[in-house]
Parts: C-alpha cells; structure tokens; sequence
C-alpha cells in the first residue's frame, strides 16, 4: 500500500495571452501514494482546474506544460506523447469526474453503453465481463437495481445519480489515480455528503490515489488526508489537514478559513480577503498574495518567498513569522446578538399556495404540480430571516411571490399590511427589492453601472436628473463602490463588485424589504464575507429588513435571526436561528445539518476519523 | 471616497488601485471597435456597402449622361475597351442609345432603396412578432409560429410576382412586397433569443421595480436584440436586392423606363450572346452589392457574437 502512484515536482502551465505569458500554474510539486488523497483548495482563477487538466493532458493548445519530475507509477508522463496517453493512461490509468453531471453524459446513449464503452474498445475486457462489472460498479457507488437501471437513459436519472455514474464510469478500468474536479459543487448538501463518503470509502477499499478538487475548506476538512491551499497559480501552503487547517501558517489559509461562516460558536465578523487574485505575467518576484495580505510588509516585495518548513511535511511560502497568521482571526469583532423578534410584522405569509398547471401536450389531461403548499410566515422588522431548502424546495417560487412577481394560487402575502399582488410598480418596488444569486445574469449588459443603479428612479420618472445622479452616487458610497464606475459597463467588473451593484440598485428605491436569493452562492468565499459583511452593516444601518433564501447553513449561522426550513413546498421547521441550528426538531432539518461539511467539526472529530453517512 | 468606514474592505476590492498595470477591462462598445479594427471581411463589406451608398446619394454629379436620354444615333455602342468602344460612353449603350454607366449608377439607388427599405419592413413585422412571442409564450406564440409555418409554406417568389401583377408594378410595392414576404428569418432569431432573456434575472429585477412589459419589451430586451437584428438586417439587404432585380427581370418588378439592375438584365438578356456586357455589367453590379452585404453581415456576427451574452 506505500507504492507512490503519482510524484509530481515543479509542474508549471503557462499560457499566452495578449498581455504576455500568464503563469497559471507555478512550480507545484506533491506526490500521493496508494489510499491517499490530496485536496486542492483555492478560489476562482487560482489554477487548480488547470493542474488538474495539465495532469490529464487536456491543456488548451495556447498551454505550455513544463515538469521537472511528473511520475504515474513508473512511467514519466514527461516523455509519453499526446496519442500515447490518450490511448494508455488517460481514462483507464488516471480516472476523472468533473464538476457537472448533468452535462458529462451523454443524453442518447444507455448508462450501460457509456459505463462499457471506454473499457470494450480499449480492449481492457471483454463485452460480458465489462457488462458485469458495470452492474457490480452500480451496485457499488449505490445505484438500486442496476439490472434496469443499466440501459436506462441519463434523463432518467436524478443528478446525484449521475454524478454517481460518473464515479462508475471512472471506475471501470480501476484507475490508480482518480482526479475530481468539484465533483459535488452542482449537488445538494445531503447529496454531497454521500458522494463524498462514497468516495473515500472507494479509495481507500480500490487503494487509489485521489485529487479532489474544490473551493470549499468543510469539503476537504471531511474528506482528505493531504491538503494543497492554491493561489495565482502556486501551492501556498501544503501538509496534512490538520495540520495546515488546524494551525495555518499562510496569512492565506488563515483568511480563507476565517472568511467561510463556520456552524457553532461565537459569531464574529468575517475577515473579507481584499482585492482580487493578480494575475502573474512573467518570472515571480515577490510574494504573490503581497497586496491581499493584512500583514504584509516591505520585505514581501523584496523577493519570491521560498519553501518554508514547518515539519511533517507542511510546508509554505511565506517569510512573516508563523504566528501572525494563526493570530489573524482573534482580531474579528463579535456581531451583535439577534434581534428580538417582538417588533410588528411587515411580512405575512398566510397559508400561501403556488400551484402550477403543466400538461404534455394539448390532448393530454393537465397535471398539477404544488410548488409551494400551504405556508405561512411573519418576519418583524428589522429583522433578518433564512429560508433554507435543498433545490426545488420551493424556496425560489415563495421569493417570486413576495416580489409580486408571481401570483399565489392560494393564501395572501401582505407587506406593512398591504397585499403584494395588489399594489402597483411603483408602491411595491418602494416596499421590497430583489438581490438575484447571479451577479452575472442580474445586470443589463449593454446598460452603465450608474444607469443601472438609476433605473428604477427613472422608470418612475422620480427627481430631476441631478437629483437622481447624486442619489445614485451616494449609494454607491454605501455599498462601497468607488464613483469611477458611475460609467463602467458590468463586463468590467468582477463578481462581488457586480453583487455590490444589484445591491446598490435594490437599495435606490428605499425599500423596507430586501429579498436575496443565493446572494452570495455565486461568489468566492473571500467575495462572500465581503458582501455578508455589507448586508450586516446595512441592515444595521439602515434598517433594512432581510428575507434570505439560502441552502447555505453557514450563511444562515452567520447573518439570520430566525430560520425557516422548506422541503417539498411547505415548511417542515422554523424558530429562531441558534435554536434551529443546534437543537433541530424536525428529521430533515436534522439531517440537512449534519450534512453541511464543516472545518472545525472534521478537525475536530480528525483521528479516529469521523464517518458521516447520510443515507 | 468611502464615508462609511463599516465597509471595511470595500475600497481596495473595489477600484483595485494597488495592483499591479492590470489592462484596463473595455466597455462593449470598446471591445466591438477594437474586434472591428481587425476584421478585414467586415471593412471590405462595409466599404462596398458605404461606397454604394456614396455612388446612389451623389449619382446625379457621379452620372456622365441623363440615364434616360435616348441618343439612337448611338445604339449598342460597346464598352469603351472594346472595338468601337468610345470615351463618352465609357460602359456604352442599350437598345435605346441610353448610356450604360449612368443607368447602373442610378440602378444603385433602386437597389439600395428596395433593399433597406424591405429589410426595414421585414424587420418591424419580424422583431415584433418574435419579441411578442418568445416573451408571452403560451397562445401567442402558438399564433406566431402558425402565421409562421404558413409564410414558410408560401413559394415566396411566385406569391411576390402575382401580388405585383394585382396591384401594378411601382418601386413602393415592390418594396412593400419583398418586405412583407422577408420576415421569417428575424422572427425565429428573436423569439429563441427573447425567450433566453426573459429567463434572465436582470428582467426580474426590471419587474421587481415596478417597469411595465411594454418598459422591459423596450428597455430591457431590445437593446440585447440589437447585434443579432443588425446581423439578420444585412443578410436580408442582400436577399431582398436578389428579389427586387429577379422581379424586375421577370417584368413584374421595377417599371422601365426607371434603371433597376435586374431590368437591365432582361432587356439585355435578347442581345446576350452578341452584347455580353449588357447582362454581365449589371450582373457583376448586383454581385458586387449582395457580396458586401453578406460580408459585412458575417463580420457583424463575428464581432458581436463570441461574447453577446455578458
């Protein structure tokens, strides 16, 4: 079992690009012996898709691969050419699952057919044996019945079904590397938490070494031995789980853990990481994270920093004095407690029902699907209130209706007591306003940063001009946007800027209500503290009333006095947030939180090692 | 900058002055004229298209002759390369002793007219119902997509002649004709791409403010239209110039003795094989214009395309 499957040692990607050569990937080095399994943590643009591709050899043609040692077994992936690796390594020696799974299959073929077809024409098996094998497979990552289930289709299959398949699939020439791509960003929490036992108990029992890919810290904490923190394309910081999330030694590491809202314990506000990942063209000539860094001094700029040691193999690359870092988070200041949920109501949701009406065709009976059933609800002013639900709760259909943007098909809504549906534009965009999940999609591309945020007052033909830009700029002030942006367009800016944005238009009309969908599911973790932080300080500020539809329990620990959980359209449990979070009731709420992966809980429960199955 | 000081590190994510010359992102528009800079098939066709325009805007000083006097003194003359070709009428003459070069300079502003005021035509019946359509769905749409799959079932060319041949040729109905029958290609472009962004959640937010349909059909949606009819508007100037010079030569289209290219083929076509020029002029006349056409439509999708979403 002490074979070293993979030995990796100054693995470099560059790309060209416009501005020069881009360093996406920068001198990393790991290796991973049998059972073993590495986790690479970092945000978005940090370079850990591009090491998982390097690896499989599936760089963009514009990619330069450069490796001092890059090692699967005894054969030097270093001199192998492309076609040689296609035909020998990638898919039956190196294994792969990515991020989507609804995507991955492919929707004319039968499970069966594709489980079978790599392995067949590779010539690893024969027909039968490979059929055999497939069903074994299916039976093993938890898939009922494989016998029928073999030549369905992937549209009969739900997307932790898939994302099963395609562990399956993976499996079939019994890879002694296995490398996963955010396997279980697409999935729900108690989805997640299966296929991640799932496949530590398969490494473990197949002696495979895995790489598991993946932005969020609980995830690896739960399911990993090694850890890898990425950033602008290097490791910063590597070791043992516990070791590096246990007691950072990188300012990074110790940011990014600081940054995610943690289950339990005191809430304190996050420590937002800010600015974004710079980009390096060229040779390296200071420390990379330098104008992120809270510590960083003059020195940091003197040089690239080189390996530090801090024994047992965890390592980083920072010259501050390790302590420093560790300190990081003790200086956070504690959030008020919750609200006093006495105050009056300016949301009720009486028995409300959203019923949809579908039919296959003209000819065929309709069908009636009940999105929402029978919910009911009051949120106090002031106050902020969590709705939690997996997808397709129902939790996005009960927001459209508190917008006024759907109508209820049973029940009422009212808002200051006044009936949502009821009131006209300009009544009701004064009383609620939405903040979308996609900062992306939430802006009218071809429209100004300022004449976004001045949109609604000019729909309503509110204020002179004048009046309306000033207006305009003292929002932006607000949510912490500079006025230089007054004229930018969205593609300009980044994801947590475009968030500040949606927010800063939501805000213009002065709204008691503000309804956030997912705000911050999109965004990086560093993004996300940057923008809970804001709503904390506006609802402080301004008094703003927030209803959060969220699947996120850390989101909810960190920002909502009173929860409610949804599951299947109706609301199994609701209460304030401490006493929901840490005496739940209901089974499903119960089983939706010990789901949720968690840093401190895996470190804690770290030898002997936790196991939670949620089936 | 910041008066709210609680917004703690708002300031150095937001403007990101302390990171090293990062490029400065570009507007759309930016990003457009850059892409367009380096776009050669889109400067060939638009020159070809802005040269035209310039050539029918000016055609009365451009033009050596009236393209209407007749001189049959001087009947067929050849082009001025060829044997018995002469200097004052450098493209020569017709049947009639008109000279050739000045009727194709006029011709231009037939084609362009036809083909820009048909294209507009097309465009109004088009975008509407495509906008209407992808954006309320339901019985609408089934309405559009009948009316559509009938225009589809309609052999165009035939229709457009015989509406011609009822009402009496002129340059007005041929417009409204090739027009009214060259709708189909916005109308499918637009519902697909309007009920993409209907879905979107910038339309929400629209709604969510209080805007009316007709607000969001307008301000929202529309403005994202805008490369995607730009492209199909090129595309249908060609196509709509095809018609008109088909039309005219099959005698239901421009009326002699206005100078259209495709007339100018037909009364040629008696002589082609003795006076080649009289068909081939005018032919490369029409290519020339549907080329640019086409070339500039491509490029306009080219440039807007790869990023239109975002």
């Amino acid at each position: 079992m002490s074979e070293t499957v993979i030995d990796v040692a100054g693995l470099s990607v560059s790309l060209t690009t416009p501005n020069g050569r881009l360093n996406a990937v920068h001198e990393i080095s790991f290796n991973l012996k049998r059972g073993e399994s590495l986790g690479i943590v970092g945000e978005s643009g940090s370079g850990k898709s591009m090491t998982a591709l390097a690896l499989m050899n599936l760089l963009p043609k514009s990619a330069v691969r450069k490796a001092e040692r890059l090692r699967l077994l005894d054969h030097d992936l270093t001199e192998l050419s492309d076609k040689d690796f296609a035909r020998n390594f990638a898919g039956q020696k190196i294994g792969m699952i990515f991020q989507e799974p609804m995507t991955s299959l492919n929707p004319v073929y039968s499970i069966g057919r594709q489980l079978t077809e790599g392995v067949v024409r590779a010539g690893l098996m024969s027909e039968a044996k490979a059929r055999r094998l497939a069903m074994d497979l299916m039976d093993r990552v938890g898939l009922p019945d494989p016998k029928t289930r073999f030549n369905q289709y992937p549209h009969q299959f739900s997307g932790g079904q898939r994302q099963r398949v395609m562990i399956a699939m993976g499996l079939m020439s019994k890879p002694d590397l296995m490398i996963a791509d955010e396997p279980t960003t697409a999935l729900d929490v108690t989805v997640q938490a299966q296929i991640l036992a799932l496949m530590a108990d398969l490494k473990r029992e197949l002696g495979m070494a895995m790489i598991l890919i993946t932005h969020d810290l609980g995830v690896v904490a739960q399911t990993v031995d090694k850890v890898a923190v990425m950033y602008a394309g290097e490791f910063v910081e590597t070791g043992s789980v516990r070791d590096v999330l246990g007691s950072p030694r990188h300012p990074y590491t110790a940011a990014l853990l600081h940054a995610a809202p943690e289950l339990g314990g005191e809430r304190r506000r996050l420590s937002a990481i800010p600015g974004r990942i710079r980009p390096v063209y060229g040779a390296r000539t200071a420390c990379i994270y330098e104008n992120r860094c809270t510590l960083a001094e003059a020195r940091c700029r003197a040089d690239w920093p080189g390996l530090q040691d801090a024994g047992a193999g965890h390592e980083y690359r920072c010259i501050l004095p390790p302590q420093r870092a560790t300190a990081l988070a003790e200086e956070m200041p504690l959030l008020p407690s919750h609200v006093d949920p006495g105050s009056a109501p300016v949301i009720e949701i009486e028995n409300v029902a959203r019923v949809f009406a579908t039919r296959r065709s003209v000819f065929q009976p309709v069908q009636s699907l009940r999105a929402v059933d029978g919910v009911s609800l009051t949120v106090s002013r002031g106050e902020t209130f969590a709705l939690v639900g997996e997808s397709g709760s129902g939790k996005s259909t009960l927001a459209r209706m508190l917008l006024g943007l759907d109508a209820p098909s049973e029940g009422r809504i009212r808002i200051c007591d006044q009936p949502v549906w009821d009131l006209n534009g300009v009544n009701r965009a004064k009383l609620v306003q939405p903040v979308f999940q996609d900062p992306y999609s939430s802006l009218n591309p071809r429209r100004s940063i300022g004449e976004t945020i001045a949109q609604p007052l000019a729909l309503h033909a509110i204020g002179t001009r004048q009046e309306r830009w000033d207006k305009v700029r003292a929002i932006m002030d607000l949510v912490g946007l500079p006025g230089a942006f007054l004229h930018h367009y969205p593609n300009q800016l980044s994801g947590g800027q475009r968030q500040r944005v949606a927010i800063a238009r939501a805000l213009i009309m002065q709204p008691e209500i503000l309804v956030c969908d997912e705000p911050t599911s999109a965004l990086d973790v560093s993004v996300q503290a940057q923008i809970l932080n804001l709503l904390t300080d506006l609802k402080a500020d301004i008094g703003l009333t927030l209803f959060l539809i969220t699947h996120d329990i850390g989101v909810v620990h960190q920002i909502a006095d009173r929860v409610a959980v949804m599951k299947a359209g109706r609301i199994v449990e609701a209460g304030p947030s401490e006493h929901v979070l840490q005496a739940p009731r209901d089974s499903y709420t119960q089983a939706l939180l010990s789901a949720v992966p968690s840093t401190a809980r895996a470190l804690h429960a770290r030898r002997p090692k936790a196991q939670t199955h949620a089936d | 900058m910041m008066s709210n000081a609680n917004i703690d590190t708002a300031q150095v994510d937001a403007d990101g002055s302390n990171a090293t010359p990062m490029p400065a992102p570009l507007t759309p528009g930016q990003v457009l004229r850059a892409r367009a800079r380096t776009h050669r098939g889109l400067q060939i066709g638009m020159g070809i298209l802005l040269g035209l325009l310039l050539i029918a805007l000016f055609a009365p000083l451009l033009a050596p002759h009236d393209p209407f006097a007749q001189t049959l003194s001087a009947r067929m003359l050849p082009p001025v390369w060829s044997e018995g070709g002469r200097w004052d009428y450098l493209f020569g003459t017709d049947q009639v002793g008109r000279d050739y070069l000045s009727r194709l300079i006029y011709g231009t502003r037939i084609s362009l007219i036809v083909g820009f005021g048909a294209a507009t035509i097309g465009m109004l019946i088009g975008v509407t119902l495509g906008v209407l359509a992808g954006y309320f769905g339901g019985r609408i749409d089934y309405a559009v997509n009948f009316v559509l799959t009938a225009q589809l079932a309609l052999p165009g060319l035939l229709l457009a002649m015989a509406l011609v041949f009822i009402i009496g040729p002129s340059v007005w109905v041929v417009i409204s004709i090739v027009g009214v029958l060259h709708w189909t290609y916005y109308l499918v472009v637009t519902r697909s791409a309007t009920m993409r962004l209907r879905e979107i959640d910038f339309v929400a937010a629209a709604q969510a403010v209080g805007a009316s349909r007709l607000q969001i059909l307008v301000r929202e949606i529309l403005p994202n239209l805008a490369p995607q009819i730009l492209v199909i508007f090129t595309f249908e100037l060609g196509v709509a110039i095809l018609a008109e010079s088909s039309l005219s030569f099959l005698g239901v289209g421009i009326p002699p003795p206005t100078p259209s290219w495709g007339l100018m083929i037909a009364e040629g076509k008696e002589v082609m094989f003795f006076r080649p020029w009289q068909v081939v002029l005018p032919g490369a006349a029409i290519f020339l214009l549907v080329v640019g056409a086409n070339l500039a439509g491509d490029g306009l999708r080219d440039i807007t395309s790869p990023e239109g979403r975002n």
